[in-house]
């Protein structure tokens, strides 16, 4: 399984620790970083439909100004099916309220609600579930 | 009093005229001859603060014509006037508050100026208690959003803290003096951090609404394992946790979180440094009545004197850890609003054992 990184996050510094966690987990996967959502979805929307033993790992935030998190999924759930699957969807914030929670848990191609901090362990827990997928 | 603007309705012309003319000087006054033109009036004039209207019309009686507009025009004050004392109707509007006052025709000038003073009284405080009520809701409002970016904009920098220490934990060429002082600022964060979700945690609770849903306890303990793993491994303590749910299960999950979570973060904190067997257990079993919960651990234990001033807020029983005394206040107040119990079982270096039973909203 080949997997790459999307990372969505207008807080600069938590790009910049994804990023570099992920390298130092292995600094062969490609890591794209976005501060603004609607950047990533235009990026996103562009992108070709992934090869089946490829996969996309987005780790998306929710609180963002101008299009927050539930808003790129929104959007997100627009896009072409085969387009959607090229892309796991891991959500990734410092919101502790539940309400958040139960509001991504019902969006069926997200993975998993993640707190932070972002952590080796919660990245490894990603990459090998997803190569368990495989 | 000349700013009362009164709607007067009968469909007897000379009734209409002769009230004008005696109130013309005291009062604003509008006239209608029927309800289709009383309800023109009111669209048009949002400060008329008073209704006059007889009962004996045509197609609609005043009763059931101030019934009406209580829902579409509900600030102005309602009298009914009448002069057959129709004593059925006129007992069911005044019990259901439909109508402030009753004026028995022929009235008598002193009797009308006297009900439309006292009305006008009542329709200056409720519109004022209206106006004062919208204002505390949007103050409210503005307060849960003020707290819900406060506790986002500060703990998205602490847990990015968190982050970058750990970055720097794995560096190579860190040496370890250094990783020690980062290890204890990582600390300080996840004392900030918890301060910070707990005065949340204090707020949401003054506002939560009790929306009840299933609840997977299996979810519940699965999320919290998660949320512990990085102090369990830390601290070195072992977590075990036993489900066993025979019923589904109904309640609050916010409120829920809440009280498991404090119990949790507390078993965690408050361990003996010096012991090798640390441990924090969390059990769980639910029936059709109830769900009883049982978090248990072999810390340093409460001292028999102080588990009665535990739940009270800001009340501290040890300077061993960083605390915000706000845990144990808001599992009562969570608990409370739920109709549960809590069971406290504590020997000073011995551990503690938090029981607690909540009831199924099934």
């Amino acid at each position: 399984m080949l997997l790459d990184f999307i990372i969505v996050d207008n807080n600069s510094l938590n790009c910049f620790i994804a990023e570099r966690m992920l390298q130092n987990i292995d600094s062969t996967i490609a890591v794209h970083t976005f501060l603004h959502a609607q950047e990533a979805y235009d990026y996103i929307k562009k992108q070709p439909v992934n090869a089946n033993d490829h996969k996309t790992v987005l780790l998306l935030d929710i609180h963002m100004p101008l299009m927050d998190g539930f808003a790129f999924l929104q959007e997100f759930e627009k896009l072409p099916t085969d387009l959607q699957n090229s892309f796991a969807i891991y959500i990734i914030t410092s919101s502790t309220d539940i309400n958040d929670k139960m509001k991504s848990n019902k969006v069926s191609f997200v993975k998993r609600f993640i707190s932070k901090p972002i952590t080796f362990n919660m990245l490894n827990e990603i990459i090998s579930s997803m190569m368990v997928e495989a | 009093m000349e700013d009362v603007k009164i709607l007067y309705i009968d469909d007897e012309i000379n009734n209409l005229s002769s009230f004008k003319s005696t109130f013309r000087f005291d009062y604003k006054i509008l006239l209608a001859t029927s309800h289709a033109e009383a309800l023109t009036y009111l669209a048009q004039n949002p400060d008329i603060s008073i209704v006059l209207c007889d009962q004996r019309m045509p197609n609609t009686s005043g009763v059931d014509f101030l019934e009406d507009i209580r829902l579409r025009f509900p600030r102005p004050v309602r009298m009914l006037v009448s002069g057959y004392p129709d004593i059925e109707p006129l007992i069911n509007a005044v019990n259901h508050g439909n109508i402030y006052k009753y004026i028995k025709k022929p009235w008598s000038v002193d009797e009308v100026r006297t009900a439309i003073n006292d009305g006008y009284k009542y329709y200056l405080t409720s519109s004022l208690l209206n106006h004062k009520n919208e204002e505390l809701h949007s103050a409210y409002k503005q307060l849960d959003e003020f707290a819900y970016n406060v506790t986002h904009g500060l703990r998205d920098p602490i847990l990015s803290v968190l982050s970058l220490v750990e970055i720097a934990q794995h560096l190579d060429n860190v040496p370890e003096s250094v990783k020690e002082i980062l290890q204890m600022v990582g600390l300080a964060m996840v004392q900030l951090d918890n301060y910070v979700e707990n005065t949340h945690d204090y707020h949401q609770l003054k506002n939560e609404t009790t929306n009840i849903t299933d609840i997977s306890f299996e979810e519940l303990a699965d999320d919290l394992a998660r949320s512990y793993h990085a102090e369990k491994e830390r601290k070195s303590v072992s977590f075990e946790y036993n489900i066993d749910q025979k019923a589904p299960f109904r309640s609050n999950k916010t409120l829920l979180n809440v009280i498991v979570n404090n119990l949790l973060s507390n078993a965690f904190k408050y361990q003996k440094r010096d012991i090798t067997d640390k441990f924090v257990n969390l059990d769980i079993s639910v029936t059709d009545d109830s769900a009883t919960i049982a978090v248990k651990d072999n810390g340093i234990g409460i001292k028999q004197d102080y588990i009665k001033n535990i739940f009270e807020p800001l009340y501290r029983a040890t300077s061993v850890e960083y605390g915000s005394g706000l845990g144990l206040y808001n599992v009562k107040d969570a608990l409370f609003k739920l109709g549960g119990e809590i069971y406290v079982d504590s020997k000073v270096d011995v551990g503690s054992t938090f029981k607690i039973v909540i009831p199924n909203k099934k």
